[in-house]
């Protein structure tokens, strides 16, 4: 019942009028990013970095967390009536919530989403609070070689979830952690991977990186898609509600949706996105409604809706019980933790309880935040996909120069995150997944300093470093993880089965 | 057949990666104290990196079939290229004003915007919007560049 006080406590910090302040700050922006096509989460999260210097941490974590919620509670409208998702989370949406909107009844694709939202969000952040506690309470006893081992089980995670081709998404992997060990290497002193130019000293942060893949890549992919870019907006006609059958076809699937969403979201290196394409095939296969798939059925946005708000939910869990990431965003979010010089895992919740708590309560709050601003508001946010295209993708790029400069007034940033924005775009182009890349320019430097801290323990013996209980078992898991989707893929293609063919090969999230 | 596909011009740049990250961990210097020296972890990632590209080299002569992209518009892509690298690099020499202003402006039309006056009166509110929220509001400077603010 200690967790029943702990919460209490949060309650006092998130509802103080200056953290409301900053959940309402946070969940008003992260749903209009999430409307907004181009720019995500993770972005945003960065772009606020530098901002948030001056505020306290409690204050900028709430916000952040709103953020996360809200821009997956927004990417559905773009989704349901533009056809056009606004977040990769919500491709899958777009299928049966699109040709709802044409039937007539994107009033209630609209309802669903944003009601299956809150129903996972509130289950997600109750299961991330039992779940990051008893995690906690195991991860005291984790010493280097076993979190070597778990970010291991990250990138393999990511790796195999992410893309369709294996050596693509093992390159952006490797690239991502090359990235992250550029610069002083903080056990000896040495320049790694710096090739004699000064300003590398410093590494790269994941901000830029997060900036260049992220934002300047979608702005030049935008450019290159011009002609093909066009628009059809359905309108939403009636109510924003459901029919009784409606209400009762959707309730299995957010449940569903929601179980699914939050333990793979748990899993470090799985996305909302694998989530979100796993719980509509799902969907699908449970169905009494099959040949409505793909032509309007309420549970195909109903559950990857809440799949995907429950993945958010779920990728906390690693994040903030071992301070490993799993997705771009939480990467981004462990930064910023890095920044106030804190490090999220168990020595977090016994030396900053109200953080911890304050942002796990907040996270209930925005939820219900969030559901008022997408139920009855959402004709609101429909209005910023009035603004013009060319002037939002210019102004992407020059938020952008002012983020990365502000971060260190550095004029070489601002050269870094230009060759990385390239360099996104040519990976988005030939399918190269972008999320590996991002998560691999934390984990770097992480991996790198638990692996020698570890052989250090062994007396430098690989062999006894991955033979350890904890680590082999752990290990193990990142086996299956390399082995499962392509084990999967086969059985699919052997007994014609093309759902379980293209198993998790969904767009990087 | 094989030589259209453009993840052989991916393969050979993965393997480019691999070859300059494989120099910069074997040059390394091991100062020699501690069990893994700084040189090892890039070395393997610098090695690994190697066998993607191999890797994807196979693929694609096995016949895997090529990423499908769709026509480039290669003008307006061109052109924001351009414009951003220009607008990156003159950020700090000419500043914040003056170039974002510029940028803006230029970039909108580049994307295919065709009003110009539209643009301009928002690309002027956007920008002095901007600087108020950070030079006002969060007390971070931005560059000046010729100007006085």
């Amino acid at each position: 019942m200690e967790i029943f006080g702990s919460l209490l406590g949060g309650f006092a910090t998130a509802l103080s009028p200056v953290n409301l302040l900053y959940a309402g700050i946070g969940v008003v922006l992260g749903t209009a990013i999430g409307v907004l096509p181009g720019i995500g989460p993770a972005l945003t999260i960065s772009l606020l970095l530098p901002i948030t210097f001056s505020l306290d941490p409690v204050a900028a974590f709430i916000m952040f967390g709103g953020i996360y919620y809200g821009a997956m509670y927004g990417g559905s409208t773009t989704s349901i009536l533009v056809n056009a998702p606004g977040e990769s989370a919500s491709v899958v949406t777009a299928l049966d919530g699109y040709q709802m909107a044409k039937n007539g009844r994107a009033g209630a694709a609209l309802a669903t989403s944003a009601i299956g939202s809150f129903v996972a969000g509130t289950l997600a952040t109750l299961g991330l609070m039992i779940f990051a506690t008893i995690l906690v309470q195991q991860a005291v006893k984790l010493g280097p070689p076993e979190y070597f081992a778990i970010m291991i089980v990250a990138l393999s995670a990511v790796t195999s979830l992410s893309g369709t081709s294996a050596p693509k998404a093992v390159f952006a992997t490797l690239l991502g952690l090359a990235l992250g060990l550029i610069g002083l290497d903080n056990q000896t002193g040495q320049l790694r991977l710096t090739y004699g130019i000064d300003a590398l000293e410093e590494g790269i942060d994941v901000v830029l990186g997060a900036i260049g893949l992220f934002a300047l890549s979608e702005v030049f992919w935008y450019a290159a898609t011009l002609r093909s870019q066009e628009e059809h907006r359905e309108t939403i006609r009636g109510s924003v509600w459901m029919t009784g059958d409606e209400f009762r076809r959707s309730v299995p699937a957010w449940l569903r949706g929601s179980g699914i969403g939050f333990f793979i979201g748990a899993l470090p290196g799985a996305g909302a996105t694998v989530a979100s394409f796993i719980s509509y095939a799902v969907e699908k296969r449970v169905s009494k409604h099959k040949a409505q798939f793909g032509k309007g059925a309420i549970e195909g946005v109903a559950a990857p809706e809440a799949a995907n708000n429950a993945a958010a939910g779920g990728h906390l869990v690693p994040l903030l019980g071992l301070g490993i990431p799993g997705s771009g965003t939480t990467a981004v979010m462990l930064a910023a933790f890095q920044i106030y010089g804190l490090q999220p895992g168990p020595l977090l919740f016994s030396t900053r309880p109200d953080l911890v708590w304050g942002l796990i309560a907040s996270l209930y709050i925005a939820n219900v935040m969030l559901l008022v601003l997408n139920l009855p508001l959402v004709g609101i946010w429909v209005k910023l996909l009035d603004i013009p295209k060319p002037l939002l993708f210019a102004g992407i790029t020059v938020i952008s120069a002012v983020g990365v400069y502000s971060l260190n007034r550095n004029a070489f940033d601002l050269v870094v995150v230009f060759v990385l924005g390239v360099m996104g775009f040519l990976m988005k182009r030939y399918e190269f997944p972008l999320a590996p890349v991002i998560l691999g320019i934390v984990l770097g430097p992480l991996i790198d300093n638990n692996l020698r801290r570890g052989m250090i323990m062994t007396d430098g013996n690989f062999i006894t470093l991955l033979t350890r209980p904890g680590t082999a078992a752990i290990l193990a898991v990142a086996v299956l993880f390399l082995v499962l989707p392509f084990a999967v893929r086969l059985y699919g293609r052997a007994r014609g089965r093309k759902d379980l063919a293209t198993f998790a090969e969904a767009p990087e999230g | 057949m094989t030589s259209r596909s453009p993840d052989v011009i991916g393969a050979a740049a993965i393997a480019v990666l691999a070859v300059i990250t494989l120099v910069g961990g074997v040059t390394t210097p091991d100062p020699g104290f501690g069990v893994v020296g700084p040189a090892v972890l890039p070395t393997i990632i610098g090695a690994l990196m190697l066998v993607t590209a191999i890797w994807l080299a196979i693929d694609v002569a096995r016949g895997s079939p090529p990423p499908q992209t769709e026509p480039l518009d290669r003008r307006p892509l061109g052109y924001s290229i351009a414009a951003t690298a220009v607008f990156l690099f003159a950020f700090v020499p000419l500043g914040f004003v003056i170039s974002a202003s510029a940028f803006l402006i230029a970039q909108a039309r580049i994307l295919g915007s065709r009003h110009l006056v539209r643009d301009v009166i928002a690309s002027l509110a956007f920008i002095v919007g901007l600087y108020i929220l950070f030079v006002q509001f969060l007390t971070i400077a931005l560059p000046k560049g010729p100007l006085p603010f």
